[in-house]
């Protein structure tokens, strides 16, 4: 297309006449208008189906949210308590019990880590 | 009159307060920053604080907000004329309501997040926190009061009812499992959940079905058991607490959620339905006076009874802690305020619309919606709600049941989270004294006693407008917190202070005169029953302890106004 005066697109040379030109201008605003209107429509339509989702199933989403963060934030006050200065019951009782427990720890760790087969359970009482 | 007269003076008050008053304040007053950090977005903990779209706020703000208030309020207040009801909603919202629930959430966003007893704590005195939660309390039990008298012996009493109530229940119990132990889609949980909703409502208007509950009412005519409380007022009120019971001590997934998602689904399609009904009747209000007098017998005067009687549909206190609790802690950006607070008030207004034209023209003259509240209110809203849906083919016998279950459920939905409250309010006052207030189930029978005590001896126009005087005078004391912020802040105040001196004056004045009626009717009416004695003296009570309360509240927040008026006059002499 030549470029007319003020930089527009002239396409009178090409189409011919008025009409043409006429023509052209129409559809040109009616895609331009149908994309804007069809983009509001989009808009519109999201906005509806944040508006419901807020009236919805929102308050469940926020409930399940909440109960998650509950469970985390307990998980990280047992494991991670004493770090952050809280004394959490575990560590603060087993150094309270530990002089009662501390001549039985050698034997303890040595039960608990030995190895073990079928052949343990032959001493026990079978059928 | 015209009923779509009447939905567009709603809808240029919405639009034109919005864009006029409501916009200016946001930008000049409180100049809402959108670059801003607000306490979602700054803490972020995925628990409390998340930053939410504004459109999804909407959403949950107006389903918090919107209850019995905006339906039954309008239904009572229209004795007086539907002139002075219009003006009161319109009005009301545009100059008090939206302010109220804007100012909550925008004082939360500014104050990080703090709730309201928080709030009074620290804009007013240690001693104004404890006042707050302890009005919240007795707030709470006349809500439970109100809606209870309304439910179990207006609304379940009709043999048509209970049926439908029950299921929906027993089907919004099924939906938890479905949605959380069986992970099944949400459309065919919605699907299958809300299509045996309907058909329990329709079942229950069945001759067989109402037969038996007839036979639970004892009879056609229910007899009197004690007190003046019939049979079928006993079984249906004691029944309303054992759901409220259930919803307070069960898992939130298990009983109140799922319920409230099938009761949204039930109330959203009666509001669509009635709202196309009317549009297609369009009917004019007939011979419904526009003023009847100054004075309503049983009621009281215009002012200041209206102005309670009317509560949530133009303002309400329980916006207030829905806002600062809530959507404060959600929003995204501090623009978001304005649409979320003023948009879901004015959109409650236009719901509070739909419920005065279902008392103004759904009965067809002055004298039949007289008749029909004679015997309670929800029989209004679910008779002019027939009406509006069998203008789209649904029967009238449907329609009604179907309005009543609507505002049942509705009721319902408030009832057992507020016995949650009142459970966890009672460990938190009385915990220490009284151990056994901590356990879920003591906490949670001790407010059901309470409110089947208000209930069995109350009289519902009174203690409607007892909870609508708490609830007013809860929106002023939320107005006095955001007043003295506003003048700490060293911001216009006016647009707030106005509104909570006529809310202040209005409540307290409303809830003098109930209490001089009652304590009158006691001592100058001789063989009064027993129950009425109670009745009133309790009513009577609870009355004047609120006005006390909000007293001495106000006196505190009087204290602290002047200090920072005193304080920003030497400021700007300093200056000058």
């Amino acid at each position: 297309m030549a470029k007319g005066k003020g930089g527009r697109c002239s396409v009178r040379s090409e189409a011919g006449s008025p009409f043409a030109l006429m023509t052209l201008e129409i559809r040109r605003r009616l895609a331009t208008g149908r994309g804007r209107w069809a983009a509001r429509l989009r808009r519109l339509r999201r906005a509806a189906g944040q508006i419901f989702y807020g009236m919805t199933v929102f308050d469940m989403v926020m409930e399940l949210r909440k109960a998650k963060g509950r469970r985390e934030e307990l998980f990280t006050l047992v494991v991670f308590g004493p770090l952050l200065g809280i004394p959490i019951i575990p560590p603060y009782w087993a150094l309270r019990l530990l002089p009662f427990i501390a001549d039985k720890v050698g034997p303890w760790r040595r039960s608990l880590m030995r190895e073990r087969d079928f052949t343990d359970i032959i001493d026990q009482e079978i059928g | 009159m015209n009923a779509l007269a009447v939905i567009a003076i709603g809808l240029v008050v919405a639009f034109g307060g919005y864009r006029l008053y409501s916009r200016t304040i946001d930008r000049r007053v409180m100049q809402a920053d959108p670059k801003k950090a607000t306490p979602a977005t700054l803490y972020m903990d995925g628990v409390d604080f998340m930053p939410t779209h504004r459109n999804v706020l909407f959403g949950y703000q107006f389903k918090s907000i919107a209850a019995l208030g905006p339906i039954i309020g309008p239904i009572v207040a229209v004795q007086w004329g539907w002139l002075p009801a219009l003006l009161w909603i319109t009005l009301g919202t545009l100059l008090i309501g939206w302010v109220q629930d804007y100012s909550s959430i925008m004082i939360g966003v500014r104050e990080q997040g703090l709730s309201f007893g928080a709030l009074s704590y620290k804009l007013i005195s240690p001693r104004g926190r404890v006042i707050l939660l302890t009005f919240i309390y007795f707030y709470l039990l006349l809500i439970m009061g109100a809606f209870g008298k309304i439910v179990g012996y207006d609304l379940l009493t009709n043999t048509a009812v209970p049926l439908g109530v029950l299921l929906a229940i027993l089907v919004g119990m099924g939906a938890g499992q479905l949605i959380y132990k069986m992970k099944l889609d949400i459309v065919w949980v919605t699907v299958i959940t809300v299509g045996l909703a309907l058909a329990g409502i329709w079942l229950g208007t069945q001759p067989a079905v109402r037969e038996v509950f007839t036979w639970v009412n004892g009879g056609e005519k229910s007899p009197v058991l004690f007190l003046g409380i019939t049979q079928a007022q006993f079984v249906w009120s004691v029944v309303v607490m054992a759901i409220c019971f259930l919803g307070a001590v069960l898992p939130i997934w298990a009983f109140a959620q799922p319920i409230n998602y099938v009761s949204f689904w039930i109330v959203s399609l009666g509001v669509l339905g009635g709202l196309v009904g009317l549009l297609i009747w369009r009917p004019g209000f007939g011979d419904f006076p526009m003023f009847t007098g100054w004075e309503v017998q049983g009621l009281g005067p215009l002012w200041p009874i209206l102005f309670v009687t009317i509560a949530c549909g133009a303002i309400s206190g329980w916006h207030s802690l829905v806002s600062s609790s809530g959507s404060a802690r959600q929003l995204e950006k501090e623009t978001d305020a304005l649409p979320v607070g003023a948009g879901a008030m004015y959109m409650e207004m236009v719901f509070a619309l739909t419920a005065f034209l279902a008392a103004t023209v759904g009965f067809g003259s002055f004298a039949a919606y007289k008749t029909t509240l004679a015997k309670g209110p929800g029989g209004i809203f679910a008779g002019g709600l027939a009406t509006f849906l069998s203008y789209i083919g649904v029967p009238k016998t449907f329609g009604v049941a179907y309005g009543s279950v609507f505002l049942t459920i509705m009721a319902l939905t408030i009832m057992y989270l507020v016995i949650r409250f009142m459970r966890v309010a009672s460990a938190e006052f009385v915990g220490d004294f009284v151990p056994a207030m901590k356990n879920i189930y003591v906490g949670s029978f001790v407010a059901i006693v309470l409110s089947l005590l208000l209930v069995w001896t109350g009289f519902w126009q009174r203690i409607w407008v007892l909870f609508g005087g708490a609830n007013q005078l809860m929106a002023s004391l939320a107005l006095m917190l955001v007043t003295i912020w506003l003048i700490a802040s060293g911001r216009e105040y006016r647009w707030t202070m106005y509104p909570m001196i006529f809310m202040f004056v209005t409540t307290v004045a409303a809830l003098l005169y109930t209490a001089y009626s009652v304590f009158y009717q006691v001592a100058t009416t001789p063989g009064l029953t027993p129950d009425k004695v109670v009745g009133n003296l309790i009513a009577g009570a609870i009355a004047v302890f609120l006005v006390v309360a909000a007293l001495i509240l106000a006196w505190d927040g009087s204290k602290v106004i002047r200090t920072h008026q005193a304080a920003r006059l030497r400021a700007a002499a300093a200056k000058a």
